[in-house]
């Protein structure tokens, strides 16, 4: 068995009362943001962890779909290489149909302790990632029962019911830097993570850019690129420093850090270097470092508008995936926040496109 | 959840060209709307197979539909019946599970089922490994929902270094198991892990033998204990008519689904070298064309007046002594309007007396 300082967390700890109490809490933030008018919003798959308790978005996702109307739903996004990829083909179909078209796919590779939970080789069985991909498109779009004889998958006859909704299937999301180079030969949308800093994001969307235009001949458009960051919204921008401070902190201190402990423990094993197997030390920075290194937007309105038009003038991005509640930040805290956002900045967002 | 316009036919797997998701997605809409209104009219359990590649039942994970319904029912208990055990990755069905029990604040049933042919062929699973797989992950499962501390597995079929299932369940020590079968083995094993064990798709005097079977083995693995009535089910198509003339109205429904199923979750077997063997179906079930009569002779199709239909439901439960009775009101392509009368009449006129018996 394999454990690595604080991970994993054993599950005794877990409450199933309490946890039903956040599910709804969550779900609620969640509808809300329908109500606020965002564009969509995402569900991570993490296993065997109490930072994010969703080892399966689509549960979640399903949930959401009787509960809104309008809003994209992106699970974001399945662990490819953790499933098997006719099940993910099936389940987003199904979510798909039952949404009517809502559906984002995502499909990612996935952080290290996501394969140690399914006593995967990262190494190894990230290899797949690209097969499934594939197959699972063929999946969605194939006429007839076709066989699949590949290096990782051997099915002798695929034929999946139900077909998506949306033609010729749902949009693919990919996330994370493993994936940039994926997502862009195959023309998904790609994101950078909460913790890769805006550098690193420059980075990588600059490769994402590279393939892109070597493949298709042509800049891929700008809504392919997303950044994701946490975001505060308060009065002023003394008041989202102090509120939001703590909560961040205790994000990266005490909610990532058992896993990023662990994910750079199994990279120097299996001697790797991995930027997001690296993130340790934004644990170890206060919150101005964060915030300077653009993983943490807050201010007032005028502040954070000014901030997102910032970087999205240097890196170019078309979406923005805004973490509004983190850390040991309340409901109430965090839906204010989101309300603030919907009324005040993305007026300011809106006016500048 | 059929796909309804399809007629049902002998290609397998039928091609999926045919699948309109404008009409899916109504369709959807429709079966959930029918289990809301079940769960307003008091239907105790709300039941959803798992299906693949195929028109008949388009549900390969019935979870999701269930996630829908544990924010839109109330009292009812969702019983996904069941996982295919060899179909899926044991942790994935542990950590599924957990998470509607936690959402439905404890409402769900744990449905684990060895599976047909069909669907094992859906994901060129060998027919031959399915028992060991289906047995490990039963094993694993539970004990992964009930371990105080991460543990690691080294089984034959799955390998974990570190299993530790978040969420936990909501209920303790977990939800109630529910399994079926209808090979020896499969009775043995429900009654061994004292799980509720469910017949359907087999005539009354097939289903006593099963029933007897699984009686059989409960009292060799818990001291001559009988199993309780409670944790006994017969599953049984059911259309009730008040007014009308039933046959006429649900016949052509009743067919509709019998031909599904006969196509394309049992003649499936035949694909496969030793299926009748591995599966022991053809044995027991019968299988071949069923007309309407032959289907409520055996006790298969429950059709008639309220009388009529409590009197035959009542004649099983002595012969057969189930607790629970699943009543599957809406099959084959018929129609909402005639889903929703059948729902209601049956909840008006034949659950109450039932409930009483």
């Amino acid at each position: 068995m394999r454990r690595y300082q604080d991970f994993p967390a054993p599950n005794k700890m877990f409450d199933p009362r309490e946890g039903n109490r956040l599910y709804l809490e969550y779900i609620e933030e969640l509808v809300l943001a329908e109500e606020l008018g965002f564009d969509y919003v995402a569900l991570p798959e993490q296993h065997s962890k109490q930072d994010n308790i969703n080892p399966s978005p689509n549960i979640l996702i399903s949930h959401l779909v009787g509960k809104t109307k309008r809003i994209g739903l992106l699970p974001y996004g399945a662990i490819l290489p953790l499933h098997n990829p006719i099940r993910i083909a099936e389940e987003y179909a199904m979510l798909d149909v039952l949404s009517k078209g809502r559906l984002l796919a995502g499909f990612v590779h996935g952080g290290l302790t996501n394969y140690l939970a399914y006593g995967m080789d990262y190494l190894r069985e990230r290899e797949k990632f690209e097969e499934a991909w594939d197959l699972i498109v063929k999946a969605w779009t194939a006429d007839e029962p076709f066989r699949w004889s590949g290096k990782h998958y051997q099915f002798d006859k695929v034929s999946v019911w139900p077909r998506p909704y949306q033609k010729p299937h749902p949009p693919i999301y990919t996330a994370g830097g493993a994936s940039a180079s994926a997502a862009a030969e195959k023309g998904g949308s790609f994101g950078s993570g909460f913790t890769t800093t805006t550098e690193e994001t420059r980075g990588l969307f600059g490769r994402y850019r590279d393939i892109y235009a070597k493949k298709y001949g042509r800049a891929p458009p700008a809504a392919n690129l997303a950044a994701a960051r946490s975001i505060y919204v308060a009065e002023t921008e003394s008041k989202a420093k102090a509120e939001s401070e703590r909560p961040l902190l205790h994000q990266y201190r005490v909610l990532y850090r058992p896993s990023m402990i662990a994910n750079e423990r199994i990279a120097k094993k299996a001697k790797v270097s991995l930027y997001w197997a690296s993130r340790l030390f934004l644990a170890n920075e206060g919150y101005d470092a964060i915030v300077k290194r653009g993983n943490h937007i807050a201010g007032s309105p005028e502040t954070v508008a000014e901030m997102i038009l910032g970087q999205r003038k240097d890196l170019r991005f078309g979406a923005l995936l805004g973490l509004f509640r983190f850390g040991d930040m309340t409901h109430d805290q965090a839906t204010r926040s989101m309300r603030l956002f919907a009324e005040e900045v993305m007026p300011l967002l809106r006016r500048a496109n | 959840m059929p796909y309804k316009p399809l007629e049902p036919t002998a290609k397998w797997p039928v091609p999926r060209r045919n699948y309109d998701p404008v009409i899916g997605s109504e369709l959807y809409r429709e079966a959930l709307q029918a289990f809301y209104r079940a769960d307003e009219l008091g239907y105790r359990i709300l039941c959803i197979n798992e299906q693949h590649s195929k028109p008949s039942n388009v549900t390969p994970s019935p979870n999701l539909l269930m996630a829908d319904l544990a924010t839109h029912t109330k009292q009812a208990k969702l019983l996904p019946y069941g996982a295919i055990l060899p179909l899926n990755n044991p942790l994935r069905v542990a950590e599924e599970y957990a998470m509607l029990d936690v959402l439905s604040k404890g409402r769900l049933m744990a449905g684990f089922i060895r599976g047909g042919a069909s669907n094992h062929l859906a994901y060129s699973i060998p027919s031959r490994e399915t028992r060991g797989r289906y047995e490990e992950a039963w094993e694993l499962i539970t004990k992964a929902w009930t371990a105080e501390e991460p543990f690691a597995w080294k089984g034959k079929f799955f390998k974990f270094d570190t299993v530790n299932v978040w969420p936990r369940t909501y209920q303790s020590p977990y939800p109630p198991i529910w399994s079926s079968g209808l090979t020896d083995r499969s009775i043995e094993w429900a009654a061994l892990k004292d799980a509720g064990y469910t017949r359907w798709l087999s005539v009354t005097a097939a289903s006593k033998l099963l029933l007897d079977k699984y009686r059989f083995y409960y009292r060799k693995y818990h001291d001559g204990a009988d199993p309780q009535a409670s944790q006994l089910g017969v599953a049984r198509s059911v259309y009730v008519s008040k007014d009308g003339d039933a046959r006429a109205e649900c016949e052509e429904h009743y067919l509709h689904f019998k031909d599904h199923v006969n196509t394309q979750i049992e003649s499936p077997y035949r694909r496969i070298p030793e299926g009748r063997e591995i599966y022991m179906t053809g044995k027991i079930l019968g299988a071949g064309k069923f007309n309407h009569e032959v289907a409520k002779r055996g006790g298969l199709h429950v059709c008639g007046t309220p009388e009529e239909v409590l009197r035959e439901i009542l004649a099983q439960k002595k012969t057969l002594g189930f607790g629970v009775f699943l009543a599957n009101l809406s099959y084959g392509n018929m129609p909402q309007t005639k889903v929703i009368k059948n729902l209601e009449t049956f909840a008006r006129e034949v659950m109450p007396e039932l409930q009483e018996a």
